[in-house]
């Protein structure tokens, strides 16, 4: 049994990984915003300075917080890769045996969106943690679906109709939570499992359209509604000029429609979890 | 940091051969006894320091310390505050206006329209030869054009150390020098020493010329070329074209970052604003006259490693070993335009960097068996500039298809010679070692070898997929390459100017060159990585001898 911090523990992601750390009889420290009374939880916020004490007697510590309102790139210098390097470091100077950091695949060589850039530089203060893992998952579903895809499904369970940005041929890789969380409990629990200085991808290495994607998940069939994603974009950047933040943001839309034409899977086979199909 | 005495230190002295006067009689002046000092922050310095400090021994570091001015800074951060998209494009074509200089009839990179790295105080006068100093936190890192390829086992064949003696210490560099490389065609030749391995995003002019070399990988290698993705220390990429006048993000090395990180260490001291002017070794101690802010004073040091480059690391050098005349190695470098036949259509809207893209080795047995390195630049928006600057006044006349036709097509290679097929340069000092004159001894390896190349490129043009344009080529002055070093070559048996494996010049025993200075030679390949490893490896065999 290993003591695992994780961060952003309230999130999506984060809460999926935390139960799947438990249901594997791990003790698990949320590092939280708000803790709960009588709990383990430990105060820990991206964008305050970390108590002393944060990280004592954590064998792992697991990093899924991340301000995904946060527009501005000197924001989310400041709060999502300051924050994050600031814990990071100190997990460095520390005894933490291993570090997860939750990226996404959105992070590529020449990725245009800032969400990506700005996990690309994170992974890279991973990368100089001996016991550093970085995991990019693919577009997340299942369980109660967040993010993007749930607020996708959303929409269509009112309506078979549905806006999709461009013709939605777009190839993504997605990743059911389970599969992530059962990867990041084999990576924080077992400290003998090698660590990788090369991120590992957790999707399934078949990309599929996203409409396709969204009508899969469904379970319906869908008509969609194409909107340029130029112009789509260009709307969204005029609300957020504004100060009004739609459920999606203009960059998010970057990430969905520039998303990696070509992610290394190769070395997927030597991955403890095998990520199931969509279906 | 122990001081000896201070309060009542006086003395009006000469120090021997130096020409440095110490006229002091003044209570301010202090005398400090260091155990170990290390001297410069580029490259040399911070590797050897680091290598002292993860041994658990405690470093001072001296340094002139120079940083970049505010105009130059509010320009970086006012960038590095957005990402390139949010950019003041007018304010970037105005930094790029300013972002090369002439030098002879090279270019000079400079970081956010300044060229502060290159200040350095010395009386020097040229003849066809040069060498730049710096007196810059970081050294002339600030300027580096961060290509990283470590030595070959040929490369380091007749070196008093050995590959085995090397190696560890690249693979330690590289654990905390951020690197983008990646297992490929070169690897089997010059190992990557690091398990990482990222790979940046080639341009799409590298992608497809990568993908013709590749169908032509056998006809290269029988004719002697061989070649690979540039490996670069590189942390990361926005891919904003800028590489050239200075990355806002400091994603391209600086040692500035190392430096930043050593300051975390317990162990670590750093002087800045010290000059050091003269040094004298006696039994127990090395003494070091400085200037530290405006004061004059002596740092007395048990153990000095010396990163201060090749001109400063000699200016120091040779008064105390009373040597009037030094040769210098170097690694000859050329400009050579090269034009692909297919064109890439809009390369100027392209996301991409520009540093090296691909790196080429050529061999030309007839002439030598050391390599030629080429480093293939593509599109950057200097190539305009160019252009301009090329046809002059015609350049109005000019349909603007026609620019546009060489844009899509032109490649700028930097080729390096090893310096057993390059010129040298000698360093004479006048007899109060105040002025310094540098001159070119020619060799006349050196063109017929960069000929050799564009012949052996152009005979290969179908592989290449395209041709060098030899007219437009330049050869640069001896030293204008960066690349320039063995001055104090290690030997087993140091003579006169020649220096121990543990980079101590003969006769002295508290002095560790760790630069450039101590390479028995300059491979053609980058040189920086060599030197940081080098480095590394005398201070920690020194950390180790002690502990």
């Amino acid at each position: 049994m290993q003591t695992v911090g994780i961060t952003g523990a309230t999130g999506y992601v984060g809460s999926l990984i935390e139960r799947a750390l438990l249901e594997s009889k791990h003790e698990v420290v949320r590092l939280v915003r708000q803790p709960r009374s009588n709990s383990t939880d430990r105060q820990y916020a991206l964008d305050r300075p970390l108590s002393e004490d944060l990280l004592d007697g954590l064998d792992s510590l697991v990093l899924c917080a991340w301000d995904m309102r946060l527009t501005d790139w000197t924001e989310v210098q400041a709060v999502n890769i300051d924050g994050s390097n600031a814990l990071l470091n100190a997990a460095d100077q520390g005894s933490i045996s291993r570090v997860i950091f939750i990226s996404s695949m959105s992070a590529f060589e020449k990725c245009s969106s800032n969400y990506g850039r700005a996990k690309l530089l994170v992974e890279e203060r991973v990368r100089r943690i001996e016991h550093g893992v970085v995991v990019r998952p693919g577009l997340i579903y299942g369980g109660s679906s967040g993010g993007m895809v749930g607020a996708l499904l959303g929409i269509a369970r009112l309506s078979p109709l549905l806006p999709m940005v461009g013709l939605g041929n777009y190839k993504l890789h997605t990743c059911h939570a389970e599969d992530l969380a059962s990867l990041v409990c084999s990576y924080a629990g077992a400290a003998t499992l090698a660590a990788t200085q090369q991120p590992v991808l957790a999707a399934e290495a078949t990309g599929r359209p996203f409409k396709t994607i969204v009508r899969t998940l469904a379970g319906k069939n869908l008509f969609f509604i194409p909107v340029p994603w130029r112009l789509a974009w260009l709307v969204l950047r005029l609300l957020e000029s504004v100060g009004i933040r739609a459920r999606m943001k203009s960059d998010s839309l970057i990430g969905l429609v520039r998303s990696d034409p070509a992610p290394d899977f190769s070395d997927q086979q030597r991955l403890p979890v095998t990520f199931r199909p969509l279906s | 940091m122990e001081l000896v005495s201070g309060a009542n230190w006086c003395r009006k002295s000469c120090v021997a051969g130096t020409g440095y006067l110490i006229d002091s009689c003044s209570k301010n002046l202090s005398r400090e006894r260091i155990k170990v000092a290390v001297l410069g922050s580029g490259p040399a310095g911070v590797a050897a320091a680091k290598a002292l400090l993860l041994h658990g021994v405690s470093v001072t570091m001296l340094d002139a310390g120079n940083t970049m001015p505010a105009e130059a800074l509010s320009v970086r951060d006012a960038m590095a505050s957005a990402v390139p998209d949010e950019w003041d494009s007018e304010a970037v074509e105005r930094l790029n206006a300013q972002g090369l200089k002439d030098r002879g009839h090279m270019p000079l990179k400079t970081t956010f329209g300044s060229d502060y790295p290159y200040d350095f105080d010395a009386d020097i006068a040229e003849h066809g030869a040069s060498i730049l100093g710096s007196r810059a936190r970081g050294g002339l890192s600030n300027v580096w054009g961060a290509s990283i390829l470590p030595l070959s086992d040929a490369d380091i064949a007749g070196w008093p150390i050995s590959m085995a003696d090397l190696a560890p210490h690249y693979a330690a560099v590289l654990k905390w020098l951020p690197h983008s490389q990646v297992t490929d065609e070169l690897s089997d030749t010059y190992p990557l020493h690091s398990s990482y391995q990222r790979k940046l995003g080639l341009s799409r002019q590298a992608h497809a010329l990568l993908g013709d070399l590749r169908s032509s990988a056998e006809q290269l290698n029988n004719s002697g070329i061989s070649f690979g993705q540039a490996r670069l220390a590189m942390s990361n990429c926005f891919y904003c074209g800028q590489c050239l006048i200075g990355c806002p993000y400091q994603f391209v090395y600086s040692t500035n970052e190392t430096l930043d990180d050593l300051r975390d260490y317990p162990g670590f001291t750093y002087l800045g604003d010290t000059l050091v002017q003269g040094l004298t070794e006696h039994g127990s101690h090395v003494a070091l006259h400085v200037q530290q802010a405006g004061q004059l004073r002596t740092i007395e040091v048990e153990r000095l490693f010396m990163g201060a480059g090749v001109l400063g690391t000699a200016k120091l050098l040779m008064p105390l070993l009373k040597e009037k005349e030094l040769l210098i190695k170097d690694s000859a470098y050329s400009l050579i335009p090269f034009l692909r036949y297919d064109k890439v259509p809009r390369v100027e809207f392209e996301s991409l960097y520009t540093l090296p893209q691909l790196f080429m080795e050529v061999n030309v047995p007839e002439l030598t068996s050391r390599n030629a390195h080429l480093q293939w630049y593509s599109y950057n928006d200097f190539y305009q500039q160019e252009i301009r600057k090329t046809f002059g006044k015609a350049y109005r006349a000019l349909p603007t298809v026609f620019p546009r036709q060489i844009i899509e097509r032109m490649w700028t290679i930097q080729g390096f010679l090893h310096s057993d097929d390059s010129p040298e340069i000698l360093m004479r000092f006048d007899e109060n070692f105040r002025k310094i004159d540098l001159s070119a001894v020619e060799n006349p390896k050196t063109k017929k070898l960069f000929k050799a190349v564009l012949r052996k490129l152009s005979a290969m043009s179908g592989e290449v997929g395209g041709r060098p344009v030899p007219f437009f080529s330049r050869v640069g002055t001896a030293g204008g390459g960066f690349h320039a070093g063995s001055s104090f070559p290690m030997a087993l048996n140091p003579g006169r100017l020649q220096s121990d494996v543990s980079g101590r010049p003969a006769g002295l025993s508290r002095i560790h060159v760790v630069d450039s200075s101590v390479l028995p030679n300059i491979a053609s390949s980058t040189i920086t990585l060599s030197v940081m490893a080098n480095a590394h490896r005398i201070a920690s065999d020194y950390a180790k001898s002690i502990s």
